[in-house]
């Protein structure tokens, strides 16, 4: 019996009821796209959140639950922020800012398009893409 | 079979009720159980720790025990397996029995037996793969059987349970031709025709090849490879050519208390061959298992490959082994008695429960002592166990049932292999030092999900629990093991010494977890760290956990290199950009 009360009276599945909680009750936090799993008093907070200020406020919210001792931070900027920063990046750099370039972003992977560059434009793309926090790839399809 | 059935899950549950937290639990210091809990906690991930090794082939036994855990709580999945394996051989031993001697009190009587076996339970470990294996096998034979007289359904499932028993453990398949031997005796003689054997080989091959591609299908769409069973092949290979297990006969046979129960069970069956009337099915049963002793005998002491050494190498005997047992107690006169199951269940269970396997041990030593003999360990019983053969074999009827379930009883209880693990309250730990190895699994894997990141550091040091003293050394291994132990320790070595760690031993880690008791957690810390800091490689603390149920307790210290990236899992190995 004492094992089947253990079985569902588990620890972990109450502190992720907590942390749900939680971030629901948070004005910013319950508007993100985020999942959370708690193994053995680790919280897993994995999602997709436009700024780094949120995913700074959604671990902390996360780290001071009740039965969490460690946070793992598996959030990443979404798509849109990312593209958003590869933009802006590029709009301030003198050797790029007047080229048309295309910049599309999947889950991390940054696409640059354009036919009217040269080698040393493109190379710089690419470096100031890759250095953009979020950015885990780099695909170039310039010309 | 309502009876038998009842009687063996109310002796599983005696068994597991009555019991200390023992009972059903593998100890410290023991490895290979522990790896399959690896597999038991991680199988979809094909951790590669893991992945790599010949254990990981055997798949119907990896299978169900990883749905158990995906499903339930550690402890309530480890009871279920312990039910399930002791109950599924019991009953695939009471069908064939019935079915080959015509006698189900027999049958009851040693399924029973079987059940309540201290030399069934946790043969090589609760969580080895070997007694699944003679389940398989036990009730392949019993399908081998009925198949001659039933549908071909039950000719392909005695293919599946077949390879089922063959991927489980590879010796098995030396028996393949044994199980065609068994659908033989099933035939009426009148019937005897080699198509009805071709048949019944292509449905069961059929069956066996169902299995096997199913198994390949669920490996290789959870990330494994299709042909699973290679690497059991290559280890079996490997050890055709030279077994480092096999030991000389002067150094296992005065200590091989296992075969006592198997080889009285087989002398005393042999009179059923020239008993007038025995059915022909169980003469071809005592035919078996002398054939199975033979071909075990022919690899220890002929080839030099160990099988009969050590008691779980000797375990694929037991089934035909105790099928002897339900023929040398069968009466085809008899019909079937509800009564007999569960008088034998508790006769057999009563020596355990009155602690029997402590004190008789204790007590023939005590009298070896005061005679001056030699090895009375293996003496006493052998003696008890031939003389037991004697009587029961001259009794008749009821006597006989009542002969050897006395007889049984106290030779199971003066045989039991881990005597601390009978009994009414007494103490225990190892139940508990599961649920410490599920919490600390949990713990590490949120921070390693790939098994390979973290390397494990510890001495030995001595715990004070209940039932004595405990080594953390023993414990701290068998939990490394859940992640293939040597590949994740740091430095390659159990308990290496803090100066002889290298700064290569770090490189070839992403973290290093110290392991230690809570008065020496600290102090273990700050020596890894200086080491770690003369050798150019600071390093800074992830966690520090304190895991602790009831009096066994340690601490888990978590580290890692200084700086780096904080995002994702910690430990996580990341592929070399």
């Amino acid at each position: 019996m004492s094992v089947l009360l253990a079985a569902c009276d588990n620890p972990d599945r109450m502190t992720t009821r907590r942390i749900l909680e939680r971030l629901r009750m948070d004005s910013v936090a319950s508007q993100q796209d985020l999942d959370v799993r708690v193994t053995s008093s680790v919280a897993i907070v994995s999602g997709r959140v436009p700024s780094r200020k949120i995913e700074a406020s959604v671990l902390a919210l996360v780290a001071g639950t009740d039965g969490v001792l460690d946070v793992i931070n598996n959030v990443t900027l979404t798509d849109d922020a990312i593209v958003q920063s590869v933009r802006a990046a590029i709009a301030s750099d003198p050797l790029v800012k007047d080229v048309p370039v295309s910049v599309v972003c999947r889950e991390g992977e940054v696409t640059l398009s354009s036919n009217q560059t040269n080698a040393a434009q493109r190379d710089r793309l690419v470096k100031l893409t890759d250095a953009i926090d979020g950015v885990e790839h780099v695909v170039d399809a310039m010309k | 079979m309502r009876s038998t059935a009842l009687a063996l899950a109310i002796t599983c549950a005696v068994l597991i009720g009555a019991g200390n937290e023992d009972f059903g639990f593998d100890p410290a210091g023991w490895l290979d159980p522990f790896m399959y809990f690896g597999y038991f906690w991680h199988y979809p991930d094909h951790p590669p720790a893991l992945d790599h090794d010949y254990k990981a082939s055997r798949l119907p036994w990896i299978l169900p025990a990883y749905a158990s855990h995906a499903l339930l709580d550690t402890t309530a999945a480890t009871y279920l397996l312990v039910c399930l394996t002791l109950c599924a051989g019991g009953m695939g031993l009471y069908v064939l029995v019935r079915d080959t001697a015509n006698d189900s009190r027999a049958a009851a009587a040693v399924a029973v037996a079987w059940t309540a076996c201290t030399g069934v339970h946790g043969i090589g470990g609760w969580n080895y793969h070997v007694l699944a294996s003679a389940d398989y096998f036990l009730v392949a034979s019993a399908l081998a059987f009925r198949s001659a007289t039933s549908s071909p359904r039950t000719a392909i499932m005695s293919g599946v349970f077949a390879a089922a028993a063959v991927h489980t453990h590879l010796l098995f398949v030396a028996f393949a031709p044994l199980l065609i031997l068994t659908y033989w005796s099933g035939m009426a003689p009148s019937h005897h025709d080699w198509r009805s054997f071709g048949t019944y080989i292509g449905l069961a091959v059929v069956g066996a090849f169902g299995l096997t591609v199913v198994l390949g299908a669920v490996n290789a769409g959870t990330g494994g490879d299709w042909l699973f069973f290679v690497p059991q092949i290559l280890r079996a290979r490997h050890l055709m050519t030279y077994d480092e297990w096999w030991l000389e006969t002067s150094v296992w046979l005065p200590t091989a208390r296992y075969l006592i129960i198997p080889l009285a069970f087989m002398m005393a069956a042999l009179p059923t061959l020239c008993r007038a009337g025995a059915p022909r099915a169980s003469r071809v049963i005592v035919i078996q298992a002398w054939a199975a002793f033979a071909l075990m005998c022919v690899a220890q002491f002929w080839r030099r490959q160990a099988t009969l050494d050590h008691d779980y190498l000797a375990f694929p005997l037991y089934p035909y082994a105790f099928a002897c047992g339900g023929i040398a107690l069968s009466d085809a006169r008899f019909r079937q008695d509800t009564t007999v199951p569960l008088l034998a269940a508790a006769i057999i269970l009563m020596p355990l429960l009155l602690l029997m396997p402590v004190a008789l041990p204790s007590s023939m030593n005590a009298a070896a002592a005061a005679l001056s003999l030699n090895q009375p360990i293996i003496l006493g019983p052998l003696l008890f166990g031939l003389a037991g053969v004697v009587v029961f074999t001259l009794t008749r009827n009821g006597v006989r049932l009542g002969m050897f379930a006395v007889w049984f009883a106290v030779l199971n209880a003066w045989l039991a292999p881990a005597p601390s693990a009978y009994g009414i309250q007494t103490p225990g730990y190892r139940r508990q030092m599961l649920e410490l190895f599920r919490e600390a699994d949990g713990l590490t894997t949120a921070f390693d999900p790939r098994l390979d990141g973290i390397k494990y550091w510890f001495e030995d040091e001595p715990l004070p629990i209940r039932s004595g003293q405990l080594s953390l050394g023993d414990v701290f291994d068998s939990y490394v093991s859940t992640r293939g132990w040597t590949g994740n320790l740091l430095g390659q070595r159990s308990r290496v010494r803090v100066e002889e760690l290298t700064r290569a031993d770090l490189d070839a880690a992403v973290c290093v977890a110290v392991l230690a008791s809570p008065g020496t957690s600290a102090q273990r810390e700050s020596e890894l760290q200086a080491r770690f800091d003369s050798l150019g490689a600071p390093l800074e603390v992830v966690t520090r956990r304190h895991l602790k149920r009831r009096d066994l307790v340690f601490d888990l210290v978590l580290m890692k290199r200084a700086g780096g990236d904080r995002h994702g899992p910690p430990c996580l190995r990341r592929p070399a950009s």
